[in-house]
Formats: C-alpha cells, structure tokens, sequence
C-alpha cells in the first residue's frame, strides 16, 4: 500500500504524535536548562499532557462507524478516545505525586519515560492489529521496567524493576507465540481477518481454547490478575510510590483496553470459552487478592492486593461480555483511576514524610493531617464500594451485568469478597482515625503538587459517586460500538 | 532419499548435538560457542524452509549480536571458571521431566495430527526481504517507528540505571558526601 | 429548582444543608456546632411536620411523589423515586423528631470532634430518610448502604472502649447482608425491565418462580437489621459502644429500616414465598421474644439490658408483621413508633445514669429514687411503656399485635401468641428487676447520695417523648389513621 500520509490521519494522531514530541522536549530541556527552577519540568510536563488532551478533544473525536487509520493499524472510537483521556489524566496526576522535596538526578529521563509509556498506553487502547499491539505493550512496559527500578540504589526498587521485566518479558513471550499462532491460521495480522479466520467449526475448540490462553496470559499479567499476579506485590512494594500508582491505574486500564478490544474483535465467536477463563481468572483473583490482603503490613503490599482483587472485579464485567459488562468495566477503570491515585498520594506523602509505607506509620493520620485522612478514607471506602463513593458504581455496573447475563453465581461471589475487602479497609480507616499518634512525629509537610493531586482525585470520588450519568454514558458509547466491527 | 532430506538431517544432528553439548559442557564459554553453532545450523534449516530473510536475521542477529554480547559478559564476569553448583535443588529433575513431557507432546501431535491440515492457512505471502521491506515500511510503518522508540527507551534505561553520580567539582560546598561509586553516604 | 422544593426533597436532603453550614465552621467550635445541628434537625422535623399536614388520611396511594429519570442502564430505568404512604410516614416523622433530641443529648455527652458527630449525625439523617422514602429500588439500596458510613465513624469515634469492634462488626454485618440484597434486586430489575417499585409490584409474576430465593435474599438483609435473632449478636456490642445519642438514633430508626424492608419489598413483591415463610419468620420472631427477654434478664450493664430488650420489642414486630392480619401489621408498624420512643427513652435515661456516675453496670446503683425522684418517676413511666402496661403506648401496640396473631391464618397461631405473651411478662421481669436495681432500695453509695436530679435540659428532650407516649397510649386512633389503608391495600396484594 504505497502512498502518503492523509492529513485527516495525521489529525486523528496528533495527540499521540505530540506525546512523543513532548517526551523529547522534555528530555532535552533537562539536559539543556540545567539552571531551571525546581518543579519547572513538572509543569512542563503537565501542561504537555493537558494540551495533548485538548488536541484530542479538538482533532481526534471519534466518529460513529469504526475508523481505522495507519492502514489499519488503530482504530478510532469512543472506546480509544476514553481510554486516551484516562491515561493523560492519570499521568498528569501521578506527575504531580511525583514532585519530591528534594528534586533528584534523572528527573528529566523520569518524565520523558513516563510520557512514552503513556503514548504506548494510547496505542495499545486503539490497537486493532496484533503486531501493532504487541509493539504498543513493549512501549508501554519498557519505561515501566526502568521507571520501577528507578531509585535502583534501594534493594527493593531494583528487585522490583528486575521482577516486573522478567515477569513482563516472560509473559508477553507467551502472548507472542500466540500471536503467531493468530498469524499462522490466519495469514493476517488485522483483528477482523483473524477473527474471519476464528469463525466456529473452522478450527478445533481446543486449538481455539490454546490460543486464546496464551494470548490472555500477556493480559493477565498486565492486568495483575490470578494466576499471573505474583509480580505485583513485590513490584508495588519496591517500585517508587507515583509509579505504583501509575501501574496500578493506568497500566491495568491499557491492559483492559486492548483486552476487551480484542475479546469482542478477535475472540467474539466463542462467548463460552471467553466467560469460562475469564471467570476462572476473575474468581481466583478475587479471592486471592482480598484474602491475602488481610495479612499484609505494609500498605503498599496491601494495596497491590487489593488492586489484584480489583482486577477480579473487573474481569467479571469483561467475562460477561455483554456491553453492559464492558461499560460496566469500563467506568469502575475511570473510578478506579481517581480512588487508586489518591491512595497512593497519600501513601507517598506520608512516606516523604516519615521515610516508612508500613501501615504503622499511619496510625493516628487524621490527627497528624484531617484532610489528608479523610482523602484516604475516601479512596478506602471507595474501593471497598461503597455508595456514594465512585467504586460503588463501578462495582454495581458490573455486578448488574453478571446478574443481567444470569451469572448470578459470579455475582455472588463477587459481593461477597466485597465485604471481605471492605474488612481490611475499614481496618484501615480505624488504624487512620483511631490509633494514637507515633512518638516523635510532626505534622506532615505537603507540598503544592501533592495538594492538588489529591484534591482532584477527591473531588473524583466523590462526583462519580453521585453523577453518573455523563461517564456512563461514554463507557457505554465505548462498549456499543465494540460491538459494531 | 533426496539431498534435501540428507542434509536435513545432517543438520538436525548437528543441531541436537551442539544443544546437547551446549548443556552438558562445564565451561561457559564452549557453552555459548555452541549455541553459536546451534543458531547458525537453524538458521541454515530456515534457508531450507524458504525463509532467506530469517535465515540471515537468525544468523546476524542470533548468532551474531547476542551471542556476541554473551560472551562478551561471561569473559567480563569470569564466567569460564563458575563452579556447577543449584542453589534449589532438583532442578535438574524437574527439567528432564518437562522435557520429556514436551517431546512427549510433540512426537503425540505429529502421530495424531487430525485436523490440522485445514489449519494451515494457505499464506501467499512473498517472503523475499524485498516484500518484507515493502511491508514493514508501508503496512508497517507505525510499528517500525515505535520500534525505533523502544530502542531509545531501552537506552535511556541503561543510561540511567548504570549512572554513577558525578563528582563535585572542587571549590564546591558538599552538600552530602557522596563516595566515588556514587552511593550515597 | 422546582424539585429542590419538593417537600419529601427538601426533608431527606435539608440536613446535608446543615453539614455545608457545618464545613464552613471552624473545627473547634463546639458551641456553633451543636447549634447550627440542632437548628438543622429541628427545622428538617418542621419540613416532616409539613409533609404530615399535606398527607391525606384515608387514602392507600402514593403521596406526594417525585419521580425523575436518573440513568438508564441497558435499557433498564433507574428512576429519582421517592413518595410517601401510610407505611413510610410515620418512619418520617419518628426520625425527624428523634434526631433533634438526640442532638440535644449530645450537649455535654459529646466533647471532643463537635463538629465531626454533628456532620456525621445530619448525614445519617439524610440517609434514614432516603431510606424510608425511596420507591426505586436502586435509590433504596444506595441510601440503605449509605447509612452505614456514618454510623460507622459515630461508633468507632465516640463510642465506649471496644468502640471499634463494635463497629467493624457492625459495618461487616450489615453489609454482608445487604449485598445479596443487591443482587437480588438487580435479577428482579433485569426481570421485570424497572426498578420502580410500583411496576415492579405490578410485575412480579414476572420473577415468581424464584421468589423464595429472592425472599431470602432480601429477608437476610433485613433480618440482620430488625435483628432477628439469630442474626442479632451485632447489636449488643453496637449499642453498648455507640454513644447515647447513637444508640438512640440507632434503637430508635435504625432497626426500624429492617422491619420497614420487610413490608415494604417481601410482602408485596413475593406473595407466595411471604405465605409459605411467614410461619417460619413469625415463628423466630417469637424466639427472639423470649430470647431477647431472658438474656437481657441476666445482664449486668445496663446498656445491654435495653440492647436485648430492642431484640425481644422487635420480635413483636416481627410476629406482628409476618402473622400477615390487618390488626397485626398496623400493630406492628406502630409498635415501631413506641419502639422508637419507648427504648429511645431507656437509652437517653441509661446515658444521663452514665454522665452522672460514669459507669453502666447496674450494681454500682441502688437508691437512686431518693437522690433523684424526678429522674425515677420518669424512668418509671418509660420501663411501664416498655413493658405495655395499659394505658401508655406500648400496650396498644403489643395487644394488637397479639390480637392479630392470636386470629392470624398460620399454623399453632394460638400457640405463637401464647408465647409471645410469656414475653410481655418477661418483659415486665427484667425491666422491672432493672428498674429495682437502678432506683429502689436504699442508698448505699455516696455518688448516688451526691447524684442530681433531672436537670432540665435532659427533661426537655424527655418531656416530648413522654407526650408522645401518653399519646398514643390514650389515643391511638389518629395513628391508626394514617397506617390502616396502606395496610389493608398491603395485605390485599397477597394471596
């Protein structure tokens, strides 16, 4: 296929194209500017992201029938275009979480990584070709294994930077083969070619069945759930407090992105065989995500649970299959965004403060700082699912949808770990609001940018705990039109 | 029995046999040489399957690039003398045993391959580096260019996680005193 | 802006008004606290009052409703529900004059965190009235839900020594049974294609093969709040912990949401599976009469004493509700009312007893009569209400009720009635005994010698109460009033 670039592609591209711009301005100003003010790249960076996200919303709107561009190679719809503002925003957020007191070496390459993996988070949303999704994984986890190992002088940051690249490069080795295996019985590498080639009874089920299992074992992973979540304890813990966030959020939305893309695109001729792993995936993350949570010490191990158990619930809306399941999926990832971050912001605050994430270290937090506690608790209530928190819809959505779909089974589980999660959560409120202050600690310092991140995810709990409307309605726009090829 | 088939297998034991020695050899560096070796025998099986251009990646980038750096860190890190020692024992066991299990696997699905010739799709595609040249630079451009990305990222990282912090220059007030591998004091 | 000024509106969301006041105060000013809550409260009960004035009596419907579209999710409506009827007004009005005495309570109760209780209290309001007047389904379960958290943090941070256990078990408990209550409400949504619950009524032949399920599932959730022993291990250590005022919203409105919840989905949403279970509900209710009623017999902490009484009153209601007679509902849901006050008056007593000697176990007390007669004669007349002695109002409640079972179509009714009577004697037994204990005798202890008298700020908030409980002890007819229609149309829709 010879010929130029259309302009209207190119359009349609530019926020993704002026990430990669910004990523290098970035990059350069931190060589060439040495005498720059402390946080000055910070608010580069951020208003790099927030223009990014202007020109997506001015160029890049997606358009009702399916788009696709780069020879097609992504696809333009509701569906890439959400996704593409949840990564911007929670990049712009977990840059701001980022600013240290001190400012350190590596600033500049910390950012410019951070926006590359954003701009491969953007292409694996709008992927709809194997080969261009596999790259888009690499992109995106490629800074991520070196922005976790960043302060690699620490043990634990450099085991958790070693962990999450072996890990990732195992796991998407796995997804490769079954790529190929795409490419072999298909002789294309685009989603509808090989889902032509997938049609019922022109393979063997258990060719199918293999297939889809080791294209899944890439998304698991990077969605962190059972049984390829072991990486995500260690990898929270170790990797630095923004980063965790970011792979907890961001990172786990990209992974449902494609994933749900390619379960309707690629896999939608065989709905069991996606329910029965996805539901296995989903129960056992579950399970095992709230269950060992219950042990845990330290807060950011605990978190990594938690999230694992997250990833469950939101692997139930995406085994449904029904867009009620996706919508369902779609909206607990953009409530997951704000509640996530805002934890983990809290989390980093006091760690600057005190050098420790032990839960310990938070007892009595709402003594030591009322509000910063009460964003806390918000974000734990929130995850526990409770109304008038945004985790409470998320959860009700896909709930809803496995009842909807007469999964009831599923649902049930599903709720019922809710109420487990909910224990050590409400173990952690009470640790924040009524155990006695530790000896000999001051009030905690909190900088600027951390204030205003927080306070944007608060305000995030808690409107998408009331006002539903308008996010669902997009996520459910997203889920629609996966459906229409 | 035609040459194809001679060489094959002339091939084949060649390649089993580096492997097998590749395992088997106390000393690290025979080991990689005769992976070396092992590439460069399936790199000319892929010349015999119609591939040229795999072939020659197999040979340049397999054979040649990483190999190559290998060796080059097993002789940085002495690795011609490390003592044979499993720090968890039994893998040995366990990896004979999955081995077997996957010739097991293998030998079982060429026996019983029902269903599988409708499988192979029937691909026309021209797999000269002319064509591939062509698709990687047309079809493929966007993953091409991400691709370059990746290399940059990837050298941004062993940039960074190889630093050593710099030295201060003198006249400088030193505001924590950092030793000369850059830890921190 | 028209629906702002809806009345049921304006009542359920007025008090989140008094939490903005509240947010703009400073965080130590206690004084400013307790009066911008106690203004809020009181002006929120005026508002129920005048919900209550455009109620017309005689009539079954739907009052007063407002109705929205809020989200549509697959097709499926959710709707901003709410109206009022002969079942849910009474509710109203029972929480709309108990939060201001609560929040009177409070005035030297609570001294440290004003500011926090008052904003925790106004938002449970909020969510006890939603409670009570939500008609979609999904509206109901968010507030339902919703009032958890407040009471969560009124527990676990002005509350008694084991103050957390208590509300940990107390948030788990409740939650564990109201997400399958969750679940079962969105099969019969997805069912039926609505979550209104008129429609729903309308529709339930639609979801009638699973209705015993789907009884059960909602039953949990309720049975856990009434509580229904065998449910109920989570009040004591709830009411013991919570502070008075607490436990006075807790006793008083609270639990009254389980029982509310019974009526208001069970019985007209799953016809056959209420007939075919009321025996089995009923009859544990009369288990958790005499249950409630010994235990709390053997108890030490005075607290306790009235918990386990709560569990023994509600089993009226409960054999009340699921004898499934016109006399026995009406009963019921005004036995709630006395419910409401009577044991919302043993709680505020046994938190004035508390402030004086700062201990609840009922041993360190004796004589209190002769320090503190005032105090004793009202205590006496709310342990007479408790106990039902004609005249006041918690006899006409539980003669009703028995009156109801006694007649009622289940199987043993006359047995069932029987032994719920045994309970209105053990009834007498115990609170008698505590009233024996607190006040008669001699006195021993000098702290009682010491002890004040009634001190008129705590007469205050009793004096109303007491109104009330002489009220409808005398005259019940203008309650029975506003509860018979609904009832009798209830009743109508089951088989």
């Amino acid at each position: 296929m010879t010929g130029s670039f259309p302009a209207a592609m190119l359009l349609k591209s530019l926020p993704e194209i002026s990430l990669v711009i910004l990523a290098g301005l970035v990059l350069l100003l931190s060589l060439v500017w040495k005498k720059r003010p402390p946080q000055a790249l910070t608010w580069i960076t951020i208003a790099g992201l927030m223009l990014c996200l202007l020109l997506a919303l001015l160029f890049a709107l997606p358009v009702k029938g399916p788009y696709l561009i780069w020879g097609g190679l992504l696809k333009i719809d509701v569906l890439s275009f959400l996704f593409r503002m949840i990564f911007l925003t929670g990049a712009a957020l977990t840059v701001l979480i980022s600013v240290e007191r001190q400012p350190s070496q590596g600033q500049g390459e910390y950012l410019a990584l951070l926006i590359t993996s954003v701009f491969g988070m953007c292409l694996m949303a709008a992927s709809a070709d194997i080969l261009m999704l596999y790259l888009a994984i690499e992109i995106t986890a490629m800074p991520l294994f070196i922005l976790a190992a960043f302060q690699f002088r620490q043990k634990k940051s450099a085991e958790a930077g070693l962990k999450y690249f072996l890990y990732g490069a195992m796991t998407s080795t796995v997804m490769v083969f079954g790529f190929s295996l795409l490419f072999g019985i298909s002789g294309q590498t685009g989603y509808s070619a090989i889902a032509a080639a997938l049609e019922p009874d022109r393979l063997p089920v258990s060719l199918t069945a293999g297939i889809f299992m080791l294209v899944l074992v890439g998304f698991l992973f990077k969605v962190s759930a059972a049984p390829f979540h072991f990486w995500a304890p260690d990898v929270y813990e170790g990797a630095p407090t923004p980063i965790a966030g970011f792979l907890s959020t961001a990172s786990k939305a990209a992974g449902f992105a494609a994933l749900l893309r390619i379960l309707q695109e690629v896999f939608r001729a065989s709905p069991e065989l996606r329910f029965g792993l996805l539901a296995a995936a989903a129960v056992a993350s579950m399970l095992i995500g709230n269950f060992l949570a219950l042990r845990q010490k330290n807060l950011k191990r605990l978190l990594a649970y938690s999230s694992i158990a997250q990833a469950g619930y939101i692997l139930v809306g995406a085994a449904v299959g029904t867009p009620l399941g996706a919508s369902g999926a779609i909206y607990y990832l953009i409530a997951y965004l704000v509640t996530n971050l805002a934890a983990f912001g809290a989390v980093a605050v006091v760690s600057s403060n005190t050098g420790s994430d032990q839960i310990a270290a938070f007892s009595g937090l709402n003594r030591r700082n009322a509000a910063l506690a009460l964003v806390l608790g918000a974000a734990l209530l929130s995850l526990g699912g409770v109304p008038v928190f945004a985790g409470f819809f998320g959860k009700f959505l896909v709930f809803a949808s496995a009842v909807q779909a007469g999964a009831v089974w599923l649902a049930v589980i599903g709720v019922l770990n809710a109420v487990v999660g909910l224990y050590y959560y409400l173990n952690l409120l009470k640790v924040m609001y009524l155990d006695p202050v530790p000896e000999g600690s001051g009030p905690l310092t909190v900088v600027f940018p951390w204030k205003a991140a927080l306070l944007v995810c608060a305000a995030g709990i808690l409107v998408l705990g009331f006002i539903y409307r308008p996010w669902y309605h997009w996520a459910d726009l997203a889920a629609q039109m996966l459906l229409l090829h | 029995m035609s040459p194809a088939v001679i060489i094959f297998i002339v091939l084949a034991l060649v390649a089993v046999a580096c492997a097998v020695a590749m395992l088997v050899s106390k000393n690290a560096v025979y080991s990689a040489l005769f992976l070396v070796l092992n590439f460069a025998t399936i790199g000319v099986i892929y010349l015999m399957l119609g591939a040229p251009f795999i072939a020659v990646a197999q040979i340049t980038v397999y054979a040649g690039a990483i190999m190559v750096l290998f060796l080059f860190v097993i002789m940085l890190l002495g690795g011609e003398n490390l003592r044979l020692g499993e720090p968890l024992r039994g893998q040995r066991l366990i990896g004979l045993i999955f081995g077997a299990v996957l010739l097991a696997e293998i030998v079982l699905l060429l026996i019983f391959r029902s269903g599988m010739d409708q499988m192979v799709g029937t691909l026309t595609i021209d797999t000269s580096p002319a064509a591939l040249g062509l698709e990687m630079f047309n079809k493929y451009s966007l993953p091409f260019e991400v691709t370059s990305l990746v290399l940059l990222v990837a050298v941004i990282g062993a940039v960074i996680l190889t630093r050593v912090d710099p030295i201060r220059r003198p006249g400088k007030p030193d505001q924590d005193r950092k030793d000369q591998s850059g830890r921190q004091a | 802006m028209q629906t702002l000024l809806h009345p049921l509106v304006l009542t359920t969301f007025f008090p989140l008004v008094g939490v903005a006041a509240l947010l703009l105060v400073r965080p130590g000013s206690a004084r400013a606290s307790r009066w911008i809550a106690l203004l809020t409260a009181l002006i929120t009960f005026g508002l129920s009052l005048w919900v209550l004035a455009a109620f017309q009596r005689g009539s079954a419907d739907l009052q007063m409703a407002v109705n929205l579209p809020w989200l549509t999710i697959a097709g499926v409506e959710i709707r901003f529900f709410m109206a009022v009827d002969g079942l849910s007004i009474l509710m109203v009005l029972l929480t709309a004059f108990l939060v201001p005495l609560a929040v009177l309570s409070t005035w030297t109760a609570v001294q440290e965190k004003v500011r926090g209780f008052m904003i925790a209290f106004l938002l449970l309001e909020t969510g006890m009235l939603g409670v009570f007047l939500a008609q979609d389904l999904v509206l109901f379960y968010v507030f339902w839900e919703f009032t958890l958290i407040p009471m969560y943090f009124l527990i676990g941070i002005w509350g008694g020594e084991r103050r957390v256990y208590a509300a940990v078990k107390f948030f788990l408990y409740t939650m564990a049974g109201s997400v399958l209550m969750l679940l079962a409400l969105l099969f019969i949504g997805w069912q039926a294609g609505t979550f209104s619950l008129p429609e729903l009524v309308a529709a339930r032949g639609i979801f009638a093969g699973a209705q015993i399920w789907l009884f059960l599932a909602f039953g949990l959730a309720f049975a856990i709040k009434v509580p229904m022993w065998p449910l109920h291990s989570w009040l004591p250590d709830a009411h013991v912990e919570a502070p008075t005022a607490g436990s006075v919203i807790l006793a008083g409105v609270l639990l009254k949401m389980g029982a509310y919840g019974f009526l208001r989905f069970n019985l007209p949403l799953f016809p056959q599976a209420t007939k075919l279970l009321a025996p089995w509900m009923a009859a544990i209710g009369v288990v958790g009469i005499l249950y409630g009623a010994l235990v709390a017999y053997r108890q030490k902490d005075m607290k306790k004493l009235v918990a386990y009484s709560s569990v023994s009153h509600l089993g009226f209601v409960v054999l009340g509700i699921f004898a499934l007679n016109q006399e026995s509902v009406a009963g019921s849901i005004l036995q709630m009312v006395n419910h409401g006050l009577s044991t919302g008056a043993l709680f505020l007593i046994v938190g004035y007893l508390y402030e004086r000697l700062h201990t609840r176990q009922m041993s360190a007390f004796g004589g209190v009569w002769k320090a503190a007669p005032l105090l004793g004669s009202v205590s006496l007349v709310v342990a007479l209400s408790s106990m039902g002695l004609p005249g006041l109002n918690g006899f006409i409640g539980e003669f009703t009720i028995l009156a109801g079972a006694f007649n009622s179509a289940l199987p043993a009714a006359r047995w069932l009635a029987g032994a719920a009577t045994i309970g209105v004697i053990l009834a007498a037994v115990y609170l008698l005994h505590w009233f024996e204990k607190i006040f008669l005798g001699p006195a021993l202890k000098d702290e009682v010698k010491d002890m004040k008298d009634l001190h008129w700020r705590e007469g205050f908030i009793i004096a109303p109460m007491l109104v009330l409980i002489f009220w409808i002890g005398l005259y019940p007819q203008p309650f029975f009033d506003l509860i018979n229609p609904t009832v009798s149309r209830l009743l109508g829709l089951l088989p």
